[in-house]
């Protein structure tokens, strides 16, 4: 049976690359897992932490364990769209003749890191968002696709809010995950200032490559869900939008804006590698549940009546699943 | 589907086989146990076999219901399956997929079916799920004795069939229950107004009477309750009263002299009220014996006479009334020797021709009809009572609205019997072989006013005899009084007091 020893080695690789990426990342094991779970489903993800916390040291650790290209672009208020795509250059070719060549930009890789996404125009955050959804990228009247696997991980920072330009719904939508990394319990920290005395270098090794995440993904997609889940999956997205008659009472009382369709999607598909990750064959309610807060959070906004009521996005979001009935 | 989802099915199929068993036999109890208690306090007349069939129906469609409802299809079982054992829904998945291929699915599959294989499937557990359809049963049960326990008392409260059964009979309450009149109540009273028709009771009377008893009789399948039955019965027993009692003279002077303040009015009406004619015999020679001393004044009849005027024209007695005349005649004699001047002699004489021989040959012809008329009426009575179980305390109850004397007894009419009172037995006074002697009366002591009969009789006798022997009573009323007190000393006599 192929597909015995494809779900075998997905185990495997998903075990290599948490053990790799535990050399340099200590302590925050549900954004390491949520992340593989982004990378092998496909998504982009958005990790949000205070400065120190190893939001870009996980990114490049991972870009070190997938053996893949990677490009990390730091994202400040200069910087251009075609600092981050690329441009059209003119130039001399062999014979001497000046000729317009494309040089692309630092998007041009696997895996890209983002980092503090927020501190960049809206213009050149927008630059960002065919990248994000169709890995293609259009350059005057040139359409150049990006190489699979593609991945875009983006940090913020939730403080420092001077100078920043707030990611727009559209771009927010794109990533499947937004995780936040919380600051580390005292023996996490005793290990992470341990680690660092040695060496500031990231210690990951190469374990997986770019057909081998294509390989992952494909295996993934073939799980089975129910139907019942699905429209619980749906019926939870759904519930997010206040205007709905149908929507529970929490929704009413505490959401603005609720989530995009892709939210729906993002559950199904994480959904379906979080159970073979977990050594399950198929899609459970439970997946849902566990997937509702890093899907949703970023789609969603509260109101004023929930800031009032000192409640987060993720307190509404576990007030929605309470509501939520299952079939 | 494996194995392991077939064992778990066919376990389901039973639990729901089971529990619509315990569902369909409850509802057969709560509709039977229902249709009892209602008919029961309602008194109404449903055969129990209706009863039965429309809860057999019930729990058919209620059990059938339930079994459809429990019964699983493979859809639900396998969803009951990953509810009851946690099983994250990979049973619901397996049966979606079922005919799906793919390596995955079929990896999907075998894992499912090894989690199925590894849960038990012990009887235990549906013991436990059919927790509240045993404890339904068994509230259902409690609820079915209960009715019978009510039903059963209902019937114990019915009138008894037993006529000698008097603890059925004066238990009675206020419980308004069913009547349904026996052969015995039938074939009693039948018996009854037979009795009565052979009777020498007054005609007019009787066919009063006999036409109460037929109306009754006819009417007894229309009574459906005990309080009409018993309202009805106590209304024919007042009419037959009423009936007697009116036509009564001997009741009518007592109904008025008995307050009297003339004590020998008051003693006269009594021993008429008993009519036994031996005690009217006695009071009048004892009356007659009493009114005029000789050497005295006429005063004492005179007034004797005015009372028994009074009483003649108040009591109700018309021209009619046998009693009337006698009453009469004797209140006309009275006046005419209050009137006329006679010697002592005489006016002792004319005393007693007027009360011991014309008035007691009138009152022989009329004293024993109505003796037989009250006899009749009595048996009436409580023939009627005994069939159907009423006591004298309904009888009251029920005429405490009524202002109709007629209708009622008054309580202190003089038993007739051997041993007492103005019984035929020939007594003469009381029964008790002791009298109350109010100057020997002290506090506290009881005993002390008690005193032999024959010792104050034979003080009586002694004074008498000395007044006789001194001449101081006229020969005539010597006569008299030797009389008395010859056959109250008879020996019979004693020894019956």
């Amino acid at each position: 049976m192929e597909n015995m020893e494809k779900v075998k080695k997905f185990s495997e690789t998903v075990s290599l690359i948490k053990t790799e990426l535990r050399k340099d990342v200590v302590g925050q094991n549900e954004i390491v897992d949520n992340v593989i779970i982004a990378i092998i489903a496909g998504g982009n993800v958005l990790l949000e932490g205070v400065p120190g916390v190893g939001k870009t040291r996980l990114v490049r650790s991972l870009g070190r364990t997938l053996s893949l290209p990677f490009s990390r672009i730091q994202f400040t208020p200069d910087l251009m769209p075609s600092d981050v795509t690329g441009t059209n250059v003119i130039e001399k070719d062999a014979t001497g003749k000046m000729v317009s060549s494309f040089r692309k930009g630092p998007i041009f890789a696997n895996l890209v890191l983002a980092d503090e996404i927020n501190r960049a125009t809206p213009k050149t955050q927008s630059a960002m968002l065919e990248v994000m959804q169709e890995h293609k990228i259009t350059i005057g009247n040139d359409r150049y696709d990006l190489e699979e696997p593609f991945f875009v991980l983006a940090t913020e920072n939730p403080i420092e809010q001077d100078g920043t330009y707030p990611l727009p719904e559209a771009q927010m939508d794109r990533f499947v995950f937004k995780l936040i990394m919380k600051f580390p319990s005292d023996e996490e920290l005793v290990d992470i200032v341990n680690m660092t005395q040695i060496t500031l270098d990231e210690n990951a090794q190469a374990v997986v490559d770019g057909p081998t995440i294509l390989e992952m993904r494909q295996l993934a997609s073939q799980v089975p869900v129910i139907e019942d889940v699905v429209k619980y999956a749906v019926k939870l997205v759904s519930n997010t939008h206040a205007e709905l008659d149908k929507s529970p009472d929490c929704a009413k009382k505490y959401i603005k804006y609720g989530a995009s369709p892709r939210a729906a999607q993002a559950l199904i598909t994480c959904a379906k590698v979080r159970a073979l990750i977990n050594g399950n064959f198929n899609v459970s309610y439970e997946d849902i549940e566990a997937l509702a807060r890093p899907v949703l959070r970023h789609r969603i906004k509260i109101n004023y009546t929930a800031v009032n009521d000192k409640l987060t996005v993720d307190d509404v979001i576990d007030l929605l699943v309470k509501e939520t009935k299952k079939k | 589907m494996g194995d392991s989802f077939k064992r778990f099915k066919k376990k389901y199929v039973i639990d729901a086989v089971i529990k619509a068993l315990l569902t369909g036999i409850s509802a057969i109890l709560l509709v039977v146990a229902t249709f009892l208690i209602v008919t029961a306090l309602k008194k109404l007349d449903f055969n129990i076999i209706y009863a039965v069939l429309i809860g057999v129906a019930f729990g058919l469609l209620l059990g059938l219901g339930t079994f459809f409802i429990l019964k699983p299809n493979d859809k639900k079982l396998a969803k009951k399956l990953d509810d009851t054992y946690g099983l994250r829904e990979k049973i619901q998945t397996m049966h979606a997929f079922l005919g799906d291929e793919g390596d995955i699915k079929l990896l999907q599959r075998e894992d499912a079916t090894k989690i199925l294989d590894s849960q038990p499937t012990n009887m235990l557990g549906l013991l436990k799920g059919c927790l509240a359809f045993i404890i339904a049963l068994v509230i259902c049960v409690a609820y079915f004795v209960t009715a019978l326990v009510i039903v059963s008392n209902q019937e114990e409260e019915t009138p008894s069939q037993d006529p000698n059964d008097d603890t059925q009979q004066g238990d009675e309450d206020d419980k308004d229950e069913e009547f349904n009149p026996t052969d015995h109540q039938r074939i009693a009273l039948e018996a009854l107004i037979k009795e009565v028709e052979k009777s020498n009771m007054q005609a007019d009377i009787k066919a009063d009477v006999l036409s109460e008893l037929n109306a009754l009789l006819s009417e007894l399948d229309e009574l459906r309750l005990q309080s009409q039955m018993k309202e009805y019965v106590i209304g024919v027993i007042k009419n037959v009263r009423g009936y007697v009692n009116g036509a009564s003279s001997t009741f009518k002077v007592h109904m008025l002299a008995k307050d009297s303040a003339d004590d020998r009015i008051k003693k006269l009406s009594l021993a008429l009220y008993s009519l036994n004619m031996d005690a009217v015999e006695t009071e009048f020679v004892t009356i007659s014996s009493g009114l005029f001393v000789l050497g005295g004044t006429k005063d004492d009849i005179a007034d004797f006479n005015d009372e028994l005027g009074a009483v003649i024209r108040n009591c109700g007695l018309t021209e009619d009334d046998g009693l009337y005349g006698v009453l009469k005649s004797l209140h006309d004699s009275l006046a005419l020797i209050v009137e006329r001047t006679y010697s002592d002699e005489n006016i002792l004489s004319k005393i007693d021709e007027a009360f011991n021989k014309t008035a007691i040959s009138e009152l022989k012809k009329i004293i024993p009809q109505e003796k037989i008329n009250n006899d009749v009426k009595d048996r009436v009575v409580s023939e009627l009572m005994r069939i159907f179980g009423i006591t004298e305390d309904d009888i009251k109850e029920n005429t405490a609205k009524d202002d109709d004397f007629e209708t009622t007894e008054p309580e202190d009419r003089p038993e007739i019997g051997e041993d007492g009172g103005y019984g035929g037995g020939g007594n003469i006074f009381g029964s008790d072989d002791i009298v109350i002697d109010k100057n020997k009366e002290s506090a506290g002591n009881v005993d002390n006013i008690n005193v032999e009969y024959g010792e104050v009789i034979a003080n009586y006798e002694s004074k008498i005899t000395e007044m006789l022997r001194n001449g101081e009573i006229s020969e005539e009323l010597a006569e008299i009084l030797r009389k008395y007190y010859s056959v109250l000393l008879t020996p019979q006599g004693n020894q019956e007091n």
